[in-house]
């Protein structure tokens, strides 16, 4: 299992350095911005706190590309180039390939929530009890999260049914993009209240993201072609 | 006759509409060696990629070892070796990095095989994959391939891209060596010739169906091509029992038979206006050439 692993972490590395940069780059731009306004003063600790629990939300939602690119990759990848032939000519399973590529993505994908949690919610109060997100939404976490499960199931079935990686990963981006936009021109259609219609936004976007992951998954176990 | 070792029950696979192997059945014994022959297109790679398990056949089984490929995938391939039609190792690892991939993976690695196979293809550790030439990745294949030292040999056009030395080193040493040690061995390729070296049993075949199968010794023992003078060009003249392929060229018709014995011979000599038959001993290479003429053309004697 460990052989594996490594093989895919370094047919991920592209990936991975996006995902590096995506986790600083909020905390780097926020640096900058408060350098910019407050310079030479130090702001204080409420607004330095403020900034870095934006930097988190943004963080959090910049992992939807981390996702796409990793959950859009990682089958595809090899099946682009024939090398899951040779793969698949060694004595391994399709469960122990799937395990590998499954606790690499979710692996990854919890050091980045990892971090930017850490910030958002151990870090930004250490410093102000009080310290918020610039940002209108109700609840950056969960509408988050539900774009990064949407984004990661959408790619993962798509890598494993496709042989793009391109179009593993632009599947998963456009699904972050066209699910919540349809449920929100539908439930304006529907004139739903606000609150019910982030509420319906979220669990649909699980629930495709799950259904994506679970039938990319079926189909890779039950398939016979590297 | 020994124990199957690999048995292809009423093989087929279509894609789409085309029929790349149709019904095909072959048992090749433990220990020998099946060259597979034919042209471009024929089925020869599909048949292997669903021998590997890595193509769901439309109908029919594969069987290694008694075992159905696809259900025991994983624990067959660790007495499989496999070179594909295409070179599929990982372009960004190094030939080391290759090696080490394979040894973790199989459990039967040899480290002492493939330092010698390394050494005998003139392969450097340190080169990463990519910067292999053709050849020099099918060399690193057949290493892969042979270093867990297989029960089974699966061998998708493994000499195309190998220089004439390495070529005659591989018939010879390698192969030659692993015939001897209980091996396997199903080759595909379309260097009849060197089938012919190797091959204990061939099978043709053209447009995804079996045309002949036989024991490469029998086979040439039993073929000839009989050039039959006839008295007229008008004279007609009935193709034997056993023609593969008959053609006429005015007074003179060229049958390719099997099984020709002194009785058919007899036999053809006494049709009303045949002058003369001679005899020819045919080359595996002029065997496949007629087989695959004979399916694409009428018989016309």
């Amino acid at each position: 299992m460990l052989t594996l692993i490594r093989k895919d972490l370094r047919l991920q590395r592209l990936p991975l350095l996006v995902a590096v940069m995506l986790i600083i780059a909020p905390y780097v731009g926020a640096t900058a911005m408060l350098y910019q306004v407050y310079a030479p003063d130090m702001p204080k600790a409420a607004t330095i706190a403020d900034y870095l629990a934006t930097a988190a939300v943004f963080g959090l939602m910049m992992s939807t590309v981390t996702a796409g690119m990793l959950a859009g990759n990682i089958f595809a990848c090899e099946r682009a180039d024939g090398s899951s032939v040779f793969l698949f000519s060694q004595p391994v399973s399709r469960r122990q390939i799937l395990t590998s590529k499954a606790t690499l993505v979710f692996a990854v994908l919890g050091a980045v929530w990892l971090v930017h949690g850490l910030v958002l919610s151990g870090l930004a109060p250490s410093l102000d009890s009080a310290a918020k997100p610039y940002v209108r939404i109700n609840n950056p976490v969960i509408f988050a999260s539900a774009l990064v499960v949407l984004t990661t199931g959408i790619a993962w079935l798509t890598s494993i049914v496709g042989r793009s990686p391109s179009l593993a990963i632009s599947a998963g981006l456009a699904a972050a993009f066209f699910v919540p936009w349809s449920i929100y021109l539908t439930s304006l259609f529907l004139a739903m209240a606000p609150d019910d219609i982030q509420f319906v936004s979220a669990f649909t976007q699980w629930i495709v993201g799950l259904g994506g992951f679970t039938a990319g998954t079926l189909v890779y176990l039950t398939r016979v072609e590297p | 006759m020994t124990a199957p070792m690999i048995q292809l029950r009423s093989l087929s696979r279509t894609f789409g509409t085309t029929h790349a192997v149709r019904d095909l059945s072959l048992v090749v014994p433990r220990g020998l060696t099946l060259g597979l022959l034919g042209m471009n297109g024929a089925g020869k790679s599909t048949t292997l990629r669903m021998l590997m398990g890595l193509l769901k056949p439309t109908a029919g089984e594969a069987l290694i070892d008694g075992r159905e490929v696809i259900r025991y995938g994983p624990e067959l391939r660790q007495q499989i070796g496999y070179v594909p039609e295409r070179p599929t190792v990982y372009s960004w690892m190094r030939v080391q990095e290759a090696m080490q991939f394979c040894k973790s993976l199989q459990p039967g690695w040899d480290d002492q095989t493939a330092d010698k196979l390394l050494q005998m293809f003139r392969l450097d550790r340190r080169k990463p994959v990519r910067a292999l030439s053709r050849g020099m990745t099918t060399k690193l294949h057949l290493l892969l391939a042979l270093a867990h030292r297989p029960d089974t040999l699966i061998l998708d056009e493994p000499l195309s891209g190998l220089d004439p030395i390495v070529r005659d080193e591989f018939l010879e040493g390698v192969l030659a060596g692993i015939c001897e040690h209980d091996c396997t061995v199903v080759l595909s390729s379309h260097q009849v010739d060197d089938v012919q070296k190797l091959a204990d049993r061939v099978a043709f075949l053209h447009e995804g169906e079996l045309v002949l199968e036989g024991e490469t010794q029998a086979l040439l023992n039993d073929v000839r091509r009989m050039r039959v003078t006839l008295a007229d060009s008008d004279v007609a003249f009935t193709a034997p029992r056993g023609t593969i392929l008959c053609r006429r060229e005015r007074r003179v018709s060229t049958v390719t038979v099997r099984a020709c014995d002194e009785q058919l011979l007899r036999e053809t000599s006494q049709q009303a206006g045949v002058v003369q038959v001679d005899t020819d001993v045919l080359t595996l290479t002029e065997l496949f050439k007629d087989v695959v003429r004979a399916t694409e053309t009428a018989a016309r004697c």
